[in-house]
């Protein structure tokens, strides 16, 4: 009982500084900007960070909130809503949330340094790198290490260690559940 | 420090060995068991900081994602770290985010949401330690991690214990190791100690101490042995000194003795004849005296002198053996004639003593060797001291005399007697100064007990040796042996010239050369009543001058006299006179004397007191 006190008050702390109501979206930015922490990008010339959000506008508008003031890796923080990836502009982050056309995001971003992170489930097995969804009534998620290895970003194990599951772990073992 | 310096030597060096190895031991293990609990704090510190930053780090995925439930499931994990009784972890605002407690700590520990409200009891066991949350330079919060210390004061503690043990162990090896140790130090005290305590109790410094090493102690040894040496070499030469000492003063106190009873006997028998001179002296020269005993008065007081006058020659002779001036010339001597002249000799002496029941006899090989090289004076006085004994000791019976045996290195004679003989504890003494087998409570015979003293100090000088055979009441054989040195000349004459003097039937011209008148009356009651012309010199000068005016067939020369002496007027008047024969008459005895007298130019010589019938037999034989 206790420590769903905790938690319950933990949850609390973790909502943005307007004190809006906690939802899964909120919770969502939330762990998409821990996710930043934990991941390192090859080193570029570009003084902007582009998160591009396909399809889940709900999502884009907390991102655009959250982001307007915060940077990551001290670089400037750019949320674009758009359903087509620009080749010549490339997004560190990409949220997919429309999955008809994930296969073609897919391959669009394969082996590319691009964050891939969806919402919905069993897109981890089709190559999203980390995937969000709800599992006892608590916000989990899961990692694809091989596309991760694959797109040359680097992960650190923090991020792998709080992740419930792995999907195609890189070393050849099976996937882990929490 | 008294005590100290009592106790044995064994004992303190053990002392010694063991004041330092626990001396040492102890600053060694408190100085350890310092280190060892610093060491063991900081390891401790360190390794409880360690852990508080990894569970830091581990938390950071968790608290990343806000996961508490996974954030206890990292601090759950202190479950397997030693020393760890609670961790809690807070937020960056310093609320609690969760914590663990181990459950028998759970009544020591509280967390506070508030992580300065935590409140710990027993804080002198619990310790906390912090660590920070932090990944890419984000504060995610605070790890407070409370360790119990109780574990390494336990280990601390069996450290000093096991230091103890330690100390306590080596301790019993150190004793051990003394115990063998000092023996290498005081056994040789000891031993040296031991020697010293024998010698001193047994007093014999021919004991030694021995040591094979070399070291200080062997040093000790060496000198202690040297000391010993001097002190054995000192002890040697005192106790021969004291045996030196011991016997010349038994020697000097025996001496002191005899000559205290030659003292006493030599005024007895000086006086004894002396008495008899002087009381028949007297008796002539009273009225009263009947004529007829005149004669016999005066061989009495004949024999007193005589007896007076050997009494003399043997303190001359013994204090010229003693004083080294004997001389011996050896000579060709026929001992035969010798032994022949002594038989003579003593039949007169004999007689003269009236010893009728006492035979003598000469046992003369005359086929053997009759020349040999030796002092015919020397011999003849030995031979005449043994026979005078036997004459002295004997009272029935017989004395023979003569040769015994004759080799090629040696001739012996011998007298024997059938006196009264000797008892064989005075053997050995018989030949000592003023010995005499009688003593002063039963004395039978006169003597100054020199005879025989001075025959064995002149056989001595002829190279001889002489030795005595006896049995008391049965009599006396005395032996001596001389050098059978071999004589180139088969026969000489008589070491004493004869000389051929005047015709007997001539009136002789004799001049006395005498400073004492009693002499000069003496000499001239023996010869006026023979043909002669007497005249008197009372001095060599006058000698020299009745010469110059008056014709002398003898000198009858005294040596010791006033203006000239006897040698030089004899030297003058043979130098003007050669003709004139010179008889020296001399009170000096001695043999270099009468050689003396003889180089001066005197003819012959006869020593004083004067024997008329020597003096006859010079005067008027052929």
């Amino acid at each position: 009982m206790f420590l769903i006190a905790i938690c319950t008050f933990l949850t609390i702390t973790m909502l943005p500084d307007n004190n809006n109501p906690i939802d899964e979206t909120s919770l969502k930015v939330a762990y998409i900007e821990r996710f930043t922490r934990f991941v390192e990008w090859p080193q570029d010339s570009s003084n902007e960070f582009i998160i591009q959000i396909i399809g889940d506008t709900e999502l884009y508008d907390a991102m655009q909130a959250k982001f307007k003031t915060h940077s990551i890796k001290n670089k400037k923080t750019s949320v674009i809503n758009s359903s087509e990836i620009d080749e010549n502009n490339l997004p560190q982050l990409l949220i997919i949330g429309n999955i008809n056309k994930i296969e073609n995001y897919i391959l669009k971003t394969a082996n590319k340094p691009i964050l891939t992170i969806s919402n919905e489930t069993s897109m981890c097995e089709k190559g999203v790198m980390i995937n969000l969804f709800i599992h006892e009534k608590r916000l989990r998620f899961e990692v694809n290490e091989q596309a991760l290895r694959n797109s040359k970003l680097y992960v650190n194990y923090r991020l792998m260690q709080m992740a419930m599951r792995i999907i195609y772990p890189v070393n050849n073992q099976n996937a882990t559940n929490r | 420090m008294q005590r100290i310096g009592n106790i044995s030597i064994k004992g303190k060096i053990i002392l010694l060995i063991l004041s330092v190895t626990y001396g040492t031991m102890i600053l060694w293990s408190v100085f350890v068991l310092f280190q060892h609990s610093n060491e063991t704090k900081k390891t401790f510190n360190q390794s409880m900081q360690m852990n508080a930053k990894i569970i830091a780090d581990y938390v950071v995925g968790p608290i990343s994602f806000n996961d508490t439930i996974e954030t206890k499931n990292i601090l759950k994990r202190i479950n397997s770290i030693p020393s760890i009784i609670g961790i809690a972890a807070y937020g960056t605002n310093k609320q609690l985010i969760t914590n663990y407690i181990l459950n028998e700590h759970k009544p020591n520990i509280t967390y506070s949401y508030n992580i300065e409200k935590t409140t710990i009891e027993d804080q002198a066991n619990i310790k906390s330690f912090v660590g920070e949350i932090v990944y890419d330079n984000i504060h995610y919060g605070t790890i407070i991690l409370h360790a119990n210390t109780t574990e390494i004061q336990d280990q601390i503690q069996n450290y000093a214990k096991t230091l103890l043990f330690f100390i306590f162990l080596l301790g019993i090896l150190a004793y051990l190791a003394a115990l063998y140790m000092q023996k290498i130090i005081s056994k040789p005290i000891q031993d040296l100690a031991s020697v010293s305590r024998q010698i001193s109790e047994n007093n014999d410094f021919s004991l030694r101490v021995h040591r094979s090493t070399q070291d200080e102690i062997t040093e000790l040894y060496n000198a202690f042995n040297n000391m010993l040496a001097q002190i054995e070499s000192r002890d040697r030469i005192r106790t021969e000194y004291e045996i030196q000492l011991t016997k010349a003063k038994t020697k000097a106190e025996e001496a002191d003795k005899l000559k205290t009873s030659f003292l006493t006997n030599m005024s007895h028998e000086l006086r004894t004849p002396m008495n008899a001179i002087l009381g028949f002296s007297s008796l002539l020269l009273e009225e009263e005296t009947p004529c007829g005993q005149y004669k016999s008065f005066i061989e009495i007081i004949n024999e007193s002198g005589n007896t007076l006058l050997n009494l003399v020659d043997d303190i001359l002779d013994i204090s010229k053996i003693e004083a080294g001036q004997i001389d011996i010339k050896k000579e060709d001597t026929n001992i035969h004639r010798l032994l022949e002249e002594l038989l003579l000799s003593f039949n007169e002496i004999k007689h003269q003593k009236k010893a009728g029941e006492i035979a003598l006899f000469l046992e003369n090989n005359r086929n053997c060797k009759n020349l040999i090289l030796t002092d015919p004076y020397r011999l003849r006085q030995i031979l005449m001291n043994l026979l005078g004994n036997a004459l002295k000791f004997t009272d029935v019976g017989n004395i023979s005399f003569g040769i015994e045996s004759i080799t090629k290195q040696k001739v012996t004679f011998y007298v024997t007697d059938t006196g009264i003989g000797i008892s064989s504890e005075q053997i050995p003494l018989i030949f000592e100064r003023f010995r005499k087998i009688d003593n002063e409570k039963n004395r039978l015979f006169r003597g100054a007990g020199l005879g025989l003293a001075i025959t064995k100090k002149l056989v001595e000088l002829l190279d001889g040796e002489i030795w005595l055979e006896s049995q008391l009441g049965i009599g006396s054989t005395f032996r001596f042996s001389i050098p059978n040195v071999i004589s180139d000349s088969k026969e000489i004459t008589n070491n004493l010239v004869k000389r051929s003097f005047a015709d007997t039937t001539k009136r002789l011209n004799i001049l006395i050369a005498e400073d004492e008148s009693n002499n000069y009356k003496y000499l001239y009651q023996l010869l006026f009543k023979y043909n002669v012309n007497i005249s008197w010199a009372k001095n060599g000068q006058e000698a020299i001058n009745l010469c110059n005016i008056k014709d002398f067939d003898f000198i009858l020369m005294d040596i010791k006299m006033p203006i000239v002496d006897g040698y030089k007027a004899t030297k003058i008047i043979k130098a003007t006179f050669p003709t004139i024969k010179i008889i020296a008459q001399t009170a000096y005895a001695g043999k270099t004397e009468l050689e003396k007298v003889l180089e001066a130019g005197c003819d012959d010589y006869i020593v004083k007191p004067i024997n008329p019938n020597k003096l006859i037999s010079k005067l008027f034989s052929n």
